[in-house]
């Protein structure tokens, strides 16, 4: 599952958007985590997570500030749970954050994304495509973005109302609200429909 | 299966807003009904979209159960114990150390984001991913189902069988990579959807992984473990 990495997105919007996941290898550190990932929800909690999420054994926390994921590391470091986390988002003050809260001067394994290749034709506009990616199993439609988009547009709805909407099919609770709300309220103003 | 009552159905069309590949229609007494040959089974319609419990979802035989396996997140599959299409790959590496010093992990998840793909365009990536020598990763559902996994080759009755997107992984040294991207360059113009495509290798490695791409596709983000993993000993 590489849902959290292939966010489309100018780099001046992700710079405000850190995916922080941890979770349990099956058959080597799986036995007894619960409680250690319920800990986890605790730690991104109190540092201000924009939204938790619990699929399966699989924690995610939305942050918008490098600064909270940084005390997130340092508390995950002092807390000594033996789970894997990692952290998806742009990767210098990810790797600062890592040397600041002391948890490593170099991380383990880095992913990067290489985009969308093959019929390109078939995707919406890029804006679209940003709110649309940051459900990573794909399940936010284009159409639900296009009437998001519509009732801003029409005065119906707050953009934050309507991004709130569009969240709700999005399972893992990685769903960026504020950055919905900021890409639909410019594609309201744009009057662009794809 | 996916269906409509026709009996509870109030004509709403809201359904038809959150199905991600445009699989829900409306006939001429108004009421929606689901294209079966195009829905994949995500079951966002069941979830989020109607509110008058009209959707209802059956089990389906093989080999239409694939469909629910790899578009529904929340259904977990036996081989990987994760929910959803993939294994944990980079994400459990700094435990399971499945990609070692000079090796990288590539995934191609075919059908995202939002077109969907069917078997038969995964096989086409997937043929050509073997061509150039690249290894499946064992513990990943889709290379269960390979009928042939050194060919890259699925069984001929899934190639009609449409999912929202898979994960293709496989694993490889280092020195391999532009070869198989060179594969796969050559596919992306001829198949009619979309993948998206992930590079991944121990952070002291990552220098040389990155010499290997085309730079100008690279997204700005990446994902990091960040190595607070430890391995305990269990029964
Ligand atoms: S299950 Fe998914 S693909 Fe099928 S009709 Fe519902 S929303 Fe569309
Ligand atoms: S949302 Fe439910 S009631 Fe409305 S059209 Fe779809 S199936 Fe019918």
């Amino acid at each position: 599952m590489s849902h959290t990495l292939h966010r489309e997105g100018r780099r001046r919007d992700l710079r405000g958007e850190f995916i922080v996941m941890s979770m349990a290898a099956k058959g080597i550190n799986d036995a007894g985590a619960g409680p250690k990932l319920r800990r986890f929800l605790r730690i991104a909690r109190k540092h201000g997570a924009v939204s938790v999420s619990d699929v399966k054994s699989v924690m995610h926390a939305v942050f918008t500030d490098i600064g909270a994921v940084e005390s997130v590391l340092r508390d995950l470091r002092r807390a000594r749970l033996g789970l894997s986390v990692t952290v998806t988002g742009l990767v210098a003050p990810i790797h600062r954050a890592c040397c600041r809260s002391e948890v490593a001067e170099e991380p383990h394994t880095v992913a990067h994304s290489l985009g969308v290749w093959g019929n390109r034709r078939r995707l919406p506009s890029e804006t679209v495509l940003s709110v649309m990616t940051m459900c990573g199993h794909s399940l936010v439609s284009v159409p639900l973005v296009e009437q998001a988009v519509a009732s801003v547009r029409a005065g119906v709805c707050s953009p934050r109302a309507a991004a709130v909407k569009l969240a709700e099919p999005c399972v893992c609770g990685i769903f960026n609200v504020d950055r919905a709300a900021r890409l639909i309220a410019r594609l309201a103003r744009s009057g662009k429909r794809r | 299966m996916v269906q409509i009552s026709k009996s509870k159905c109030v004509c709403c069309h809201r359904c038809a807003l959150f199905c991600p590949v445009a699989a829900i229609r409306s006939g001429r007494d108004g009421a929606s009904w689901i294209d079966e040959a195009i829905c994949v089974e995500c079951g966002v319609c069941v979830r989020n979209g109607c509110l008058s419990g009209a959707i209802r979802r059956r089990r389906s035989p093989w080999p239409r159960s694939v469909r629910a396996l790899f578009s529904d997140p929340v259904t977990k599959h036996r081989s990987t114990g994760v929910p959803g299409r993939g294994t944990a790959e980079s994400k459990t590496n700094d435990v399971t150390n499945r990609i070692q010093p000079g090796q990288v992990g590539l995934n191609v998840e075919l059908g995202r984001p939002g077109v969907g793909t069917s078997f038969h365009q995964v096989q086409q990536v997937t043929r050509r991913m073997a061509k150039a020598g690249a290894g499946f990763e064992e513990q990943n559902p889709l290379t269960h189902l390979m009928s042939d996994r050194r060919r890259g080759v699925f069984p001929r009755e899934l190639w009609p069988e449409r999912v929202l997107s898979v994960v293709v992984e496989a694993s490889l040294p280092l020195e391999e990579l532009a070869g198989v991207l060179k594969e796969l360059r050559a596919v992306e113009r001829k198949i009619g959807t979309v993948f998206s495509v992930s590079v991944y290798c121990r952070w002291a490695d990552r220098r040389r992984m990155l010499a290997l791409v085309d730079r100008r596709r690279l997204l700005p983000q990446a994902k990091v473990n960040v190595g607070l993993g430890r391995a305990r000993r269990q029964r």
